[in-house]
This record gives structure tokens, C-alpha cells and sequence, in this order.
């Protein structure tokens, strides 16, 4: 009976825990995708820009 | 112009939640009355804390966007409520798990302290749908800059009601009687919530930054989009790989 209510403490605050970290976790990977796109897209875009400018 | 000093923030950070963890689960006595499950506590509470005061401090970001009127303050304030909506959720789910394991029950309706969190939540949550429904930026910018600072009002007014309400079951953190803690605990949750400050923290500065990201893709695409009867400044071959990208008015 001791055991089974600790085991099911542990796996409660698991859950807490890991639900937490999913959740930013999920977040930053958003972020992190987006960050990355806009970055690279603006970098082709003012390499673009540049070479007209110079033509 | 965001990102800068990001990565030192980022890693004070997670040397903060590293700290916090070790504390939590090494330091920290394990309760008597709630035995291990407490520990959510830890987690929970900070949580909570911290998305009510990033409410506020939108509302704080929406008064100076009204005053000043410079658009960069409505672009803090709309982050802010994103990141204090997420980890609203965040609240919810990790209450609903400590009640399920305290209580026995994921859910008790005639508590005010939950069902006032959850009120907070709902408004918040038609802030996106509110904000985007407007097309022109300027006029969406106001508008969300006044709802962000009548909801940020309703906030600490909330808190006030809970705290005076009679009878309740959720237990009290910060009392007068400063929630009955030991130095070890008291410890713990104060590095716990210093840790979940600078998170929102990093969160907030990294997601401006990603917006300043997109804010100059937008610029450069009006660069090099063709304007009416000047014709298209790149030639058919050159057309910059930009069609996926959607062109937006928001910060979104």
C-alpha cells in the first residue's frame, strides 16, 4: 500500500515535471524553426538586393 | 537589436533551472503532510506567479505603446501575453495533476483560487483571436494595447478577490504568515522562481528577436517586390524564393 501511493507520487510529479519541459520544448523548437527561416530567407533576399544594387 | 547578451541570458538560465532542480529533488525536505507530491509545488506556484506578472507587465508594455506610440512597445506587450498564456497552460495541467494526486480529483469547481486562474486564462485567450481579427496595424496595435491594459488591470483586482474570498482549499504560498515554509523550502521555491523569471525572461527576448528576424524579411520583401508601374526589380530569373512566405501586417 506504501509503495503503490509513493510510486504513484513519483509518477504524478513526473508528469508535472515532464509536461513542463514538453511545453517549452515545443515552444523553442517553434521559435527556433521560424528564427531560422526568417534568417535565412533575409540573408538570400539582401544577397539579392546587394547584386542589383551593384548591377 | 533583441539578441544581444541573449546567449548569456540563456545560459544564467539554465544554470538557474539546474540549480532549482537539484535543490527540488536534493535539498528540499520532502513534506509531511503532502509527501512527495509536493514537489509540483515547486514548479507550479513559480509558474503561476510568473504568468500573472507578465499579464501585468503587458499591460505596463501596452501603457507605454499608448503614450508613445511606438509600435515596439505593442510588440513586447503581444509576446508577453503569448508567453504568459503558454505557461498559463502550463498551470493548469501541473494543478490538475497535484489536485488529482492530492485531492483525488483533477478538477474542483467551487474553488476560487482555480476557477479565478481559469477566468484570467479565458480573457487572455481571446486576446489573439481579438487582435488578429483586425487587418490595419496601426488599429490593431491600439486596440490590442487597450484590451492588454483593461485585462492587466483585472489581474491584481482578481488576486485581491481570491485572497479576500472565506473558505478554501488551495493552500496559501504567500500568506502573512509566509505559507508556513521552512528555511529549506522557502530557499528551494525562491531559487524556483527566480529560475522561472529568467526563463520568461529568455523566452520573451528570443521570441522579439525572432520577430525582428521576420520584421526585416518583410522589409526586404517590399525591397524587392515590384511597386505599381515601376515594374519588377528582379528579372523572371532572379525572383527572389520569397512566394512561400506569407505576407503579413502583424507581429505574429
Amino acid at each position: 500500500m506504501g509503495t503503490q501511493v509513493l510510486a504513484s507520487a513519483e509518477l504524478h510529479v513526473a508528469a508535472a515535471y515532464l509536461l513542463f519541459v514538453a511545453l517549452v520544448g515545443v515552444y523553442l523548437a517553434i521559435i527556433r524553426l521560424r528564427f531560422t527561416r526568417a534568417t535565412n530567407q533575409a540573408e538570400v533576399l539582401t544577397r539579392l538586393v546587394r547584386e542589383d544594387d551593384e548591377r | 537589436m533583441h539578441a544581444k547578451g541573449l546567449r548569456g541570458l540563456a545560459a544564467t538560465t539554465l544554470g538557474a533551472g539546474a540549480l532549482a532542480t537539484g535543490l527540488i529533488f536534493f535539498y528540499a525536505p520532502t513534506d509531511a503532510d503532502q509527501g512527495f507530491v509536493q514537489k509540483i509545488f515547486y514548479l507550479h506556484v513559480p509558474m503561476a506567479i510568473v504568468a500573472l506578472c507578465g499579464f501585468v507587465a503587458a499591460a505596463v508594455m501596452a501603457v507605454m505603446h499608448v503614450r508613445s506610440g511606438d509600435r515596439l512597445w505593442d510588440v513586447r506587450s503581444y509576446v508577453a501575453i503569448h508567453l504568459s498564456i503558454i505557461l498559463g497552460v502550463g498551470v493548469l495541467a501541473t494543478g490538475s495533476i497535484w489536485a488529482k494526486a492530492s485531492w483525488g480529483h483533477w478538477w474542483v469547481w467551487d474553488e476560487p483560487t482555480l476557477v479565478s486562474f481559469l477566468i484570467v486564462f479565458l480573457l487572455y485567450c481571446t486576446y489573439q483571436p481579438l487582435r488578429f481579427s483586425i487587418e490595419d496595424p496601426d488599429r490593431q496595435a491600439r486596440y490590442a494595447s487597450v484590451f492588454a491594459i483593461t485585462a492587466g488591470m483585472f489581474v491584481p483586482l482578481n488576486f485581491i478577490a481570491v485572497r479576500m474570498a472565506e473558505a478554501y482549499t488551495h493552500p496559501r504560498v504567500l500568506s502573512t504568515t509566509g505559507g508556513h515554509m521552512p528555511g529549506e523550502m522557502r530557499l528551494t521555491f525562491i531559487v524556483a522562481l527566480i529560475a522561472m523569471a529568467l526563463l520568461f525572461t529568455t523566452l520573451w527576448r528570443l521570441e522579439l528577436a525572432a520577430k525582428g528576424a521576420a520584421a526585416r524579411l518583410r522589409h526586404l520583401r517590399r525591397q524587392v517586390e515590384p511597386t505599381p508601374g515601376a515594374g519588377r526589380r528582379f528579372g523572371p530569373a532572379q525572383a527572389p524564393p520569397v512566394a512561400a512566405v506569407p505576407a503579413r501586417s502583424s507581429p505574429r
